[in-house]
């Protein structure tokens, strides 16, 4: 007896087509994550090294102002020396504050326990 | 039947041609990569490290010269300098006005430099850093600005013919610089870092260029007050005198150190290039050897005694100022009759001495010369010191031991006189003068100690050599060394000059060597004025600038004067009221001689840390 032609069930074919386009989503979403994680592995490479290059720009930047600080700092000790020339210093105490050598009587030693401060020790 | 039929692959020579183009373009990328990757590695590898990396040479900051106690004599500072590309300069004629006005040089001559066909040229070295920013400000294509460093000494002259100084390109010209140039100047460090295309600094490869490598400091024996008030008293009595110049040097006995070397007229480094300031850059402390006259009489005097040939009470007749010996006339500045040998050395009378001379042998003489350190160098750190000229008693003629006698025919230098002084001094021995301290290169320190020559002398004949040149000052010709409330020994000394083959009537070197106090000596001094005009004698021109000096180191350094009180400190601090005594009067603002007469006057404690000096009176050998 011949088959009786069946109606082609719409479920089955469904479910095929449902079935390829889950599968291809699933594949879709497969690629997609790893996508992700590549950019974000990459991404988690590359921050520390833009990162690395942008220290290393700042630390440049700030070599240069600690020479330029540096520099400076010489510049003045340079003129604390030059100021406390002692010429400079005996003709302000003497010129402008009127001040003079002590006489030898004015000049007093203090002892200190065994020995004159100033005096050597023996 | 969805598949009708397949399509035969085509195998035409279309698609043999295009395979065959690939194939060789990938042949050729193959060779290439080989070529590169494997022959062309190494090359390629140095173009690349060098268009990212890039070694600098970070250049040493040369080394301090410091005094003894940390002050800073000289030092190193970076300043710009300005140079020139001359290719790189599209209009020279145009800029060159405001280069010349901001460099401050004649336009003609910042012209002919700017139009130079030199690849680079110099347009100013270590220039003020204002002039530098405002040429850099101006941004002219082919003018750059370039960091060196320039020496500066701060203090200006103050012992800058012992400095010295350093030249542009700072190497060592002279002095201290010069003579310990390799451990001022230092070892120059590399530093390796990555750039990218616009020149930034990425990363730091190697090395580290926050630490720049430094030169050694050099620590001196000097002490900058002393040293200032050497060469204040120094400057004023030579010019007192209208003498031509003259010299300080100040050592302290027992260990030899240089605590003073002044030289005027003054040398002063920052302004080596002034040829007024070239001639007197030598220290001629050490670098001219001068006839010493009589303040040689230490080493006559001293050889009779240590021989045994005469004694202190012996008498000498001094033939009233005027002898003839071997055929040469011999003069005393008084006429003298009977003297002892004590009064000879007081008086210093040539004849006298002569007469003491002549009990030692000529190979006495000569090797008592030698043994006080004459006729050889004194070692000290001091570059182009000279050893003076003493000639063996074989090349002796026979006025020879006579002029020997009191300081002719023989030339010494400064520091060789004061360092002979020393050995009264300091217990008969003869010290090496020392004028380095230590050096100081990072972490690490070198100390050079003091050093003891030899023994000249035996402890009889230094007690008696002592009360001598005591009386030189008490009695004798050098009264106006005498410091107040202090006992000073010591010796004067007028050397005439040697003016066309003869000696000069007209010109002398006026001098004056002692030490204080006399007891314990803490300095010693040698004073030496050249060519005085108005006091021509060594007790006259030269004893006074001994006493001025003395008189300010000694309060300097604190050692007490026969007058100067003293007060225990727990006197001070005891909280419970005491009455007032004359001595406590000057703490209370009153001082001792004002308390008597009423007068409020300021009472000064000289608390002030003087040198770290330690007696060593009689070193080891």
């Amino acid at each position: 007896m011949p088959r009786q032609p069946q109606a082609p069930s719409a479920a089955p074919m469904m479910s095929r087509g449902r079935a390829r386009r889950l599968a291809s989503r699933h594949v879709g979403m497969a690629l997609l994550l790893s996508a992700l994680m590549v950019l974000g592995g990459v991404l988690l490479y590359l921050w520390p090294q833009v990162r690395l290059v942008g220290l290393g720009y700042r630390q440049g930047k700030l070599l240069v102002q600690r020479t330029q600080m540096l520099q400076r700092q010489k510049e003045l000790q340079v003129e604390l020396g030059s100021l406390r020339q002692l010429r400079r210093i005996e003709e302000i105490a003497t010129q402008h504050l009127g001040l003079r050598p002590p006489q030898t009587t004015q000049v007093i030693y203090v002892l200190s326990g065994q020995h004159v401060v100033g005096q050597r020790r023996e | 039947m969805r598949r009708t039929g397949r399509c035969k692959p085509y195998k035409g020579p279309r698609l043999r041609l295009v395979l065959g183009l690939f194939g060789c373009l990938f042949c050729a990328i193959f060779i290439r990569l080989v070529v590169v990757q494997i022959f062309q590695h190494p090359y390629l590898r140095d173009l690349a490290e060098r268009q990212h990396s890039h070694q600098i040479t970070l250049q040493p900051e040369r080394g301090r010269i410091l005094d003894r106690h940390g002050r800073v004599l000289a030092t190193s500072v970076p300043v710009p300098s300005v140079y020139a590309i001359p290719d790189d300069i599209e209009d020279p004629d145009a800029i060159a006005p405001k280069v010349a006005a901001i460099l401050g040089q004649p336009l003609a001559t910042v012209q002919r430099q700017l139009n130079s066909s030199s690849p680079f040229v110099w347009l100013a070295r270590q220039l003020p850093p204002e002039v530098g920013e405002r040429l850099q400000k101006l941004n002219i294509r082919g003018v750059q600005t370039l960091q060196e460093t320039r020496r500066f000494y701060p203090k200006r002259h103050l012992a800058g013919q012992v400095l010295g100084f350093v030249g542009v390109d700072g190497v060592g010209l002279g002095g201290l610089e010069h003579l310990y140039n390799r451990e001022l100047t230092g070892t120059p460090r590399h530093v390796t870092l990555q750039r990218d295309a616009t020149g930034r600094t990425v990363q730091i490869m190697a090395g580290d260029p926050s630490e720049y490598p430094r030169g050694a400091d050099l620590y001196l024996t000097l002490d900058e007050r002393l040293q200032y008030v050497a060469e204040k008293e120094l400057a004023t009595r030579v010019q007192e005198t209208r003498a031509k110049s003259g010299i300080v040097v100040i050592m302290h006995p027992p260990t030899g150190d240089i605590l003073a070397v002044a030289n005027y007229p003054f040398f002063n480094p920052n302004d080596f290039h002034d040829p007024k300031q070239r001639v007197w850059q030598r220290n001629r402390a050490v670098t001219d050897p001068v006839e010493p006259g009589s303040t040689f009489k230490l080493v006559t005097a001293s050889a009779a005694l240590e021989e045994n040939v005469a004694r202190v009470t012996d008498m000498f007749h001094c033939e009233n100022g005027f002898v003839v010996r071997n055929g040469r006339r011999l003069r005393d500045h008084h006429p003298y009759g009977l003297m002892s040998f004590s009064q000879v050395i007081e008086k210093s009378s040539n004849i006298g001495t002569v007469k003491i001379a002549e009990r030692l042998s000529d190979n006495q003489l000569y090797t008592y010369i030698r043994r006080f350190g004459f006729g050889e160098k004194s070692l000290v750190s001091l570059p182009g010191e000279e050893e003076g000229l003493i000639r063996t008693p074989k090349k002796w003629t026979k006025p020879t031991h006579d002029s020997l006698a009191f300081g002719q025919e023989v030339t010494v230098t400064s520091v060789q006189l004061l360092a002979a002084y020393t050995v009264i001094a300091n217990g008969g021995w003869l010290m090496r003068p020392r004028m380095v301290e230590h050096v100081v290169q990072g972490d690490e320190s070198q100390f050079f100690a003091p050093e003891v020559r030899h023994r000249v002398l035996s402890p009889q004949t230094l007690e008696r050599m002592n009360e001598i040149l005591v009386g030189v000052i008490e009695r004798g010709t050098g009264k106006q060394a005498a410091v107040e409330g202090y006992t000073v020994a010591g010796k004067t000394g007028t050397a005439q000059k040697v003016e066309h083959g003869s000696y000069s009537h007209s010109k002398v070197l006026a001098a004056f060597v002692g030490y204080v106090p006399a007891e314990a000596p803490q300095l010693a001094i040698v004073v030496m004025i050249d060519e005085p005009q108005l006091a021509k004698w060594g007790g006259e021109a030269a004893a006074p600038v001994f006493k001025r000096v003395a008189q300010q180191a000694l309060y300097y350094l604190q050692v007490p004067s026969r007058q100067t009180q003293t007060l225990s400190l727990e006197t001070i601090l005891d909280p419970t009221p005491t009455p007032p005594s004359g001595d406590l009067e000057p703490l209370r603002g009153i001082s001792s001689a004002g308390a008597k007469s009423g007068e409020r006057e300021p009472a000064r404690i000289a608390l002030s840390t003087g040198p770290k000096i330690e007696k060593e009176r009689q070193p080891a050998p």
